[in-house]
């Protein structure tokens, strides 16, 4: 390994000279360096060299050094988009009472319509019969409405005949 | 590879890059010690040995070979840890503090606390002449050869080897001095 050197030639020196001076003083080397730190430490000196001199590289590779080269930065974006996350689920949370009706089941829908027929009146009975057009939002083919509207119409005209 | 290789490899355009890869390999631990005994916390450390490194990518071509190229990298590392320290401005006139030192295990020492010996060293360290606390530093705490030390400060290295041992001596004398009164 090149980078290398032996540390202990130096204390032994101290040991030599002074080693009521040597057992006192210790050289300290804290252990909080970030994993793989001298490993790392090239890739992030050259992106920084190309931020610097400006070299035509672009955007996402200038925020990917600055990522690499600076744990601020690094904090600071994770934190916004956090907090960025926590609003977005809360605004965007759907609302207990919101109903998608591409889930319904078509004959759930005709079952509703039957129920609720006797509330419409004649008018928006004929309406509905007529412009079909509405009835696309609720995915519901005019072939499987048609029949139920016309068994409608005729249980009404047997009532008045009645 | 030679210090002389990975020069010529910094000083031409193609392979400044690799070459910069190569220093850095072979000399970013000790610079960083060298220059962590100066600024203490790592993040300042990692700022200060970044920028050494980028000034030396930027500066090679002023790299004459007078000294050796770790000794020319020693001496941006330093002087850029001391400007970052003095910009901090976090102890004004501080010369050449604690320098990494730690005390020792109680065991082997004596009564004293840690922090009264530690004090005590600083004081010692700072009551030697500046060639003396100097010398002493560079070899004991950067680990810098003599031959390293004799050409970033121009002297023999025979003087060197008595500056540190006349330092060590006077720290030994000043703490059991200290420590028996």
């Amino acid at each position: 390994m090149e980078n290398m050197y032996d540390t202990n030639e130096f204390d032994k020196e101290l040991e030599d000279t002074s080693p009521s001076l040597a057992r006192l003083v210790q050289k300290k080397r804290p252990d909080d360096l970030p994993f793989r730190y001298f490993d790392k430490l090239p890739d992030r000196v050259l992106d920084q060299i190309q931020i610097h001199e400006g070299k035509s590289i672009s955007w996402w590779d200038k925020l990917i050094a600055l990522f690499n080269t600076r744990r601020s930065f690094v904090l600071a974006v994770a934190s916004i988009s956090g907090m960025i996350l926590i609003a977005a689920v809360f605004l965007f949370k759907p609302a207990a009472n919101d109903l998608d009706l591409s889930t319904l089941d078509t004959d759930e829908v005709k079952a509703y319509l039957i129920s609720q027929a006797t509330d419409l009146e004649d008018e928006q009975l004929s309406m509905l019969h007529t412009n079909e057009s509405k009835l696309d939002m609720l995915h519901i083919s005019n072939e499987e409405l048609r029949p139920v509207l016309d068994e409608y119409l005729d249980q009404i005209d047997n009532e008045e005949l009645n | 590879m030679t210090d002389t290789e990975i020069v010529q490899m910094m000083q031409v355009d193609g392979s400044r890059n690799t070459g910069l890869r190569h220093l850095m390999s072979k000399y970013q631990e000790r610079l960083y010690w060298v220059i962590r005994n100066i600024v203490e916390s790592h993040d300042d450390t990692d700022d200060v040995l970044q920028n050494t490194f980028i000034k030396a990518y930027r500066n090679i071509e002023k790299f004459e070979a007078r000294s050796s190229l770790f000794t020319w990298v020693y001496r941006i590392a330093t002087n850029e840890a001391l400007t970052f320290k003095k910009s901090a401005s976090r102890k004004a006139t501080e010369p050449l503090p604690a320098y990494g030192m730690s005390i020792a295990e109680p065991s082997v020492t004596n009564d004293n606390s840690e922090d009264e010996v530690l004090a005590k060293l600083n004081a010692a360290l700072q009551d030697l002449p500046d060639r003396q606390r100097q010398v002493f530093c560079m070899r004991y705490y950067d680990e810098l050869t003599y031959d390293e030390i004799s050409k970033i400060l121009e002297l023999s290295e025979g003087a060197l080897k008595a500056s540190y041992h006349h330092a060590v001596k006077k720290i030994e004398q000043y703490i059991l001095q200290t420590s028996t009164h």
